[in-house]
């Protein structure tokens, strides 16, 4: 048998072009390059030439042999990513269809906001400390110089509860006692006590539980400008270097002086809204330097250190950061509204 | 407490602009809640001249009156004013106008004749006047005038709120001039001379000096007396207060110029002497509102020979009051020990405007001063006032004095102020320096110590003027504790295996109880609780997440999975314990989605999954078991107990029986309760391994078992076997069929050492099946 011709290679081009299947590709590879092959047979035939005309041929028909191979391993390639690709489409998925997201919980804004805090607080060097919620009127009002009959205790409507000289917390300020008393004389005392606490009131601004953070310094020669250097550093760690920050004289029995610190107005930055009755400005501290009689009452001497001490309300600071204007929903926990607070909201991230 | 702008400027030689003094009440820590403009009103009333006066064709006691207005319009008006003649000026609301009682007038039609706008009388504005039905005006002013101008012109008018502290001593426009004068270095206008009181023996004995220091007592016949000043009675009304009479008026004008409540007694109807002293048990006095007030021994009262004529300091009795006959009165002027006032308030509910000024300390040395200012203030006013007997007991207290300490006023505040500064700040509050020596002023009972001081000299220079520093203490890092760290990872396993934290009010009551969990011995109850269902603290945690969930399935089908890590309540005798619990539940119903999720049949292994994950991820140790009794509410075929380390009963978790479900709208709930959170974790041991390199070989084991049986009594019994190279056993099925129950298991065997042939993990399962083949085990035919 002679060359493959032209017209000859046009054949199998043409004829694998044409097949649609691999079975028919796997026809064609048998009638060339199979057993029986077009190209097998004619390089068997060879054996009858001279050694000098089988060289020559049997190098054009190997390459011919080759070719052919490639041709038909191309092709097949191609129907197998055809037949595949068929094959994935009928498998089709409605990818419009929203994924399932994996199944997780949410911590509470509050849960979230007291984290915050605490982490913060935890930066700035102080150490978490806790206290009892059923707690004795020693600590709660008389350690804190608040006699009884004393008028700041109708400031704060107590609640009272069966078991003698014991009422529910009103304020995390009794740990400032217990914390300097676990601390017993050594210094400093740098803590933070976060908490429930409870008054006898219900309604879109105040709850009869609600969430504090307190915090003391105890040392030698602190002042009221470490108090201010302190909680401004709090205030642009929490809301951002922008953060307006100002301090009024207020009152507090169990510091002295008192100080109230005012940040600039989310809702207005600062203009004057309704939120902030016009005047730019928000409450979100009570603070001051340690009155001595709680020094005292902590075993310090107050002629031997100084100290401040700060207590912020945490669903006031969650209803700023979250833009709220009624705290009530955060303890029906409606889950619609608990998970509405899975996106990102505002700074700091939370 | 509202504040003047007006009346503030009676004692400032120059009163500031009310921006201004905003500012100075915001730098002395007075915060003003709101700020008013007063006499708006006014500007809408015209002053009119009476032209004509005709009688109502149509009413005897109606009269059509023309006035002229300025420049020169006419308008007729139906009045029944019985005066206001021709030539009489009067004022006149036109329509649209308003009226301090809130009418808008409108033309009406009074028995067939239009009436546009009203005549007024003095109440009718909100003053006092005594000219007759229709306020008849005899001043300077020019017709059309508005009423405005009669009054000085509109006034601001700030509503202060005072903190405890501040009300000690600026419960009065005299205190807030104080205190704008220190902080704005304005100039005081000086205070009329004190009462010279007579010793007149006979007139008052004071029982108990402690309580009352100071008793004054003058007597003044009163006469010409119609009403006060309109000057004082514009400031009263914008303030709120009502003009009554002028020697209540003035009493009340001098309560709050100068902080200094005054009494008034009826001299024919009190049998002197007075006395001041403690009630009698069982004494009762009917107080000037009309109510009966029981009193004790704990209360001062102001007493004749009769009984008590005032509750001291708080509010008078009826009997001795004053009334539009009275001709001679009795003026008291005393200083009380507030903490007793303070008490009689509280324990009377009276906070009147006396006893909120009493109660928290009043200045001694105003008791003078008050007394001749009332007189001064009548006499100024043209009411006849004859000088009658008088008498004053008791002596003036001395003023009291503290070290004075400027280096540890700078030490606290930390600033490097100058003595100077600091005596300047203190004077301007009006305390007295002397050398080492600070004398307070009489009506400062609020400073006693350094750090009052402290407080006063940085209100007056300011605490912005202090720099913000950095505690120089040595800066350790802060800590939590082990345990609230345990805690906060225990809401974030919780949170990361699909539950939603919810925080819940501690307060529970009995009738709120599905299930019943609390032990009533140790519940703690709350005296004064808002409302009945929350009259005691929770001893469990359960019952509100159910209430949670109950309130969310009402709302919408929706699952639910929520959980709570809070303390619950507990006493023992006289002590009470706060233990931490956690609680879970989740609604294991089917609702609709795509694609569908776990059947609610096996739904609750979901929530038993969490709980070992957990249990796993913090190496609590504990173990669940079916054999121990669970709570009745529990579904028995669906629960299992918590068992710490120890093997003591921690907790529980399962499904509720669904009749307990039902009552939360759902059919289905898991729930876990766990007691002991922190105390059931043990300790942290064991290595993590490390990686084999050798292949695994996996078989499964198809088997069938006793209906008896369960897969942990299955896994117990492999995990007993102690198959060398067995790494791992995972159940894979589990149904039931004609033949019994089958499970199926797939266990992987791996070698750290070499690689497994299938001889060898044969020898094995040989084994295996043999030990199983013994407790009824069996492989199941294909
Ligand atoms: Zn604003």
């Amino acid at each position: 048998m002679a060359l493959l011709d032209s017209n000859e290679w046009q054949d199998l081009s043409g004829k694998l072009a044409a097949a649609s299947t691999s079975v028919q590709v796997q026809e064609l590879r048998a009638e060339w390059i199979g057993r029986r092959g077009r190209i097998t047979l004619a390089l068997k035939a060879l054996s009858n030439l001279s050694p000098e005309e089988r060289r020559q041929q049997g190098q054009v028909l190997n390459a011919a042999r080759e070719q052919a191979t490639r041709l038909i391993d191309e092709r097949l390639e191609q129907l197998r990513q055809q037949e595949e690709d068929r094959q994935l489409l009928n498998e089709r998925l409605d990818m419009t269809i929203a994924g399932v997201e994996p199944k997780v919980g949410l911590l509470h804004p509050l849960t979230r906001v007291r984290r915050l805090l605490e982490d913060l607080f935890l930066r700035m060097g102080f150490s978490l400390a806790y206290g009892p919620e059923i707690e004795t009127t020693w600590y709660n009002f008389e350690a804190l110089n608040i006699p009884e009959n004393h008028p700041a205790r109708d400031m704060q409507d107590t609640f009272f509860v069966d078991l003698p000289g014991m009422v529910l917390r009103t304020h995390t300020s009794p740990v400032q006692i217990r914390g300097m008393e676990a601390a017993a004389g050594s210094l400093p005392v740098k803590i933070i006590a976060p908490g429930r606490v409870f008054r006898r009131d219900d309604d879109a601004t105040h709850a009869p539980m609600f969430h504090q953070i307190e915090g003391l310094v105890v040392d030698r020669g602190i002042t009221l400008g470490d108090l201010k250097g302190t909680l401004v550093a709090m205030a642009t760690e929490l809301l951002g270097a922008s953060i307006g920050t100002r301090f009024r004289p207020s009152y507090f029995p169990f510091t002295e002086p008192s100080v109230e610190m005012d940040v600039t107005c989310a809702a207005c930055g600062g203009t004057g809204c309704r939120t902030c009755k016009g005047t730019g400005w928000v409450e979100i501290l009570g603070s001051g330097l340690v009155h001595p009689v709680v020094l005292q009452n902590g075993g310090y001497d107050p002629q031997e250190v100084s100290g401040f001490a700060f207590g912020l309300g945490i669903e006031r600071l969650a209803m700023r950061i979250f833009g709220l204007d009624d705290l009530r929903p955060l303890y029906q926990n409606d889950l619609e509204y608990l998970m509405a607070f899975d996106r990102y909201t505002g700074r700091p991230m939370l | 407490m509202k504040l003047s702008h007006r009346w503030l400027a009676r004692h400032l030689k120059e009163a500031p602009d009310p921006e201004k003094v905003a500012l100075g009440l915001l730098q002395m820590g007075i915060e003003v809640a709101a700020v008013e403009t007063w006499g708006e009103i006014y500007q809408e009333i015209e002053l009119v001249e009476v032209v004509e006066r005709l009688p109502h064709p149509h009413a005897d006691l109606l009269s059509l009156v023309t006035v002229r207005r300025a420049p020169n319009d006419l308008v007729t008006v139906v009045t029944g004013a019985s005066n206001g003649y021709c030539g009489d000026r009067v004022w006149y609301a036109p329509p649209g106008a308003h009226l301090p009682d809130g009418r808008v007038l409108e033309t009406v039609t009074m028995r067939g004749i239009p009436s546009p706008g009203m005549l007024l009388s003095a109440a009718e504005l909100g003053f006092q006047d005594t000219t007759g039905d229709l306020w008849i005006y005899h001043g300077d002013l020019p017709l059309g005038s508005r009423f405005i101008e009669e009054v000085g012109g509109t006034d601001t008018v700030y509503e202060l709120e005072l903190t405890p502290n501040l009300a000690v001593f600026d419960q009065s426009v005299l205190g807030i001039a104080r205190e704008l004068a220190a902080v704005l270095k304005l100039e005081l206008t000086p205070l009329n001379a004190p009462l010279p009181y007579r010793k007149d023996s006979g007139l008052a004995e004071v029982k108990d000096p402690l309580a009352c220091p100071i008793y004054g007592l003058s007597g003044f016949e009163i006469a010409g007396v119609k009403h006060s000043p309109l000057w004082m009675q514009v400031l009263l009304v914008a303030i709120g207060i009502r003009v009554i009479h002028p020697v209540v008026d003035v009493t009340n004008f001098i309560l709050w110029d100068l902080g200094h409540p005054l009494h008034a007694f009826d001299q024919e109807r009190v049998v002197l002497p007075i006395e001041v002293r403690k009630a009698f048990e069982g004494e009762v006095m009917t107080l000037l509102d009309g109510s009966e007030c029981q009193l004790s021994p704990a209360d001062l009262v102001i007493a004749d020979q009769i009984g008590p004529i005032a509750l001291a300091g708080i509010m008078g009795g009826q009997r001795a009051a004053i009334s539009a006959q009275t001709r001679q009165v009795w003026l008291e002027s005393a200083y009380f020990n507030a903490p007793e006032i303070f008490l009689s308030m509280r324990t009377h509910r009276l906070p009147t405007d006396a006893a909120v000024h009493f109660g928290k300390g009043t200045d001694p040395e105003m008791v003078p001063v008050a007394a001749q200012a009332t007189v001064d203030i009548l006499r100024s006013c043209g009411v006849r006032v004859n000088n009658g007997s008088s008498t004053i007991i008791g002596e003036m207290p001395i003023r009291r004095r503290i070290s004075f300490q400027p280096d540890r006023i700078r030490s606290l505040l930390g600033v490097d102020w100058t003595n100077q500064a600091i005596i300047h700040a203190l004077h301007g509050l009006r305390f007295e320096i002397d050398g080492d020596w600070v004398t307070i002023p009489s009506n400062r009972h609020d400073v006693s110590t350094t750090e009052d001081l402290c407080e006063e000299v940085a209100r007056v220079i300011g605490l912005d003027m202090i720099s913000a520093t950095v505690p120089n203490s040595p800066n350790v890092p802060g800590s939590r504790n082990d345990e609230v760290e345990f805690q906060e990872r225990l809401r974030d396993l919780w949170v990361e295996s699909g539950y939603c934290e919810v925080v819940t009010r501690p307060f529970w009551a009995p009738s709120r109880d599905v299930i019943t969990m609390s032990d009533v011995a140790a519940t703690v109850r709350i005296k004064n609780p808002l409302r009945a269902e929350e009259e005691e603290l929770r001893t469990s945690l359960l019952p509100h997440l159910l209430e949670v969930v109950g309130y969310n399935r009402a709302r919408r089908d929706q699952p639910v999975a929520v959980f709570e890590l809070a303390p619950v309540y507990e006493r023992t005798q006289n002590h009470a314990k706060e233990p931490m619990q956690l609680a879970v539940a989740e609604i294991l119903d089917d609702y609709p989605q795509y694609p569908k999720g776990l059947p609610e049949d096996l739904a609750i292994y979901r929530l038993k999954g969490a709980l070992e994950w957990v249990n796993r991820r913090l190496n609590l140790g504990i173990s669940m078991v079916t054999d121990r009794e669970l709570p009745d509410f529990m579904h028995p075929g669906r629960s299992v107990s918590v068992l710490d380390t120890k093997n003591r009963w921690v907790g529980f978790l399962g499904e509720l029986r669904p009749r307990v479900a039902s009552r939360y709208h759902a059919k289905r709930i898991g729930v876990l309760s766990l007691f002991e959170v922190y105390h059931t974790q043990s300790a942290i041991s064991g290595v993590v391994p490390s990686p084999s390199r050798y292949p695994e070989v996996i078989r499964d084991l198809s088997l069938v078992v006793p209906e008896t049986s369960t897969v942990g009594i299955l896994n117990g019994i492999v995990m007993d076997t102690s198959l060398s190279d067995l790494k791992s056993l995972r159940l894979i099925d589990v149904f039931s069929g004609p033949w019994g129950r089958s499970v199926t298991l797939r266990m992987v065997f791996q070698s750290n050492s070499r690689t497994l042939t299938d001889s060898e993990v044969d020898v094995q399962l040989t084994h295996l099946i043999e030990v199983l083949r013994r407790h009824g085990m069996t492989m199941r035919e294909r």
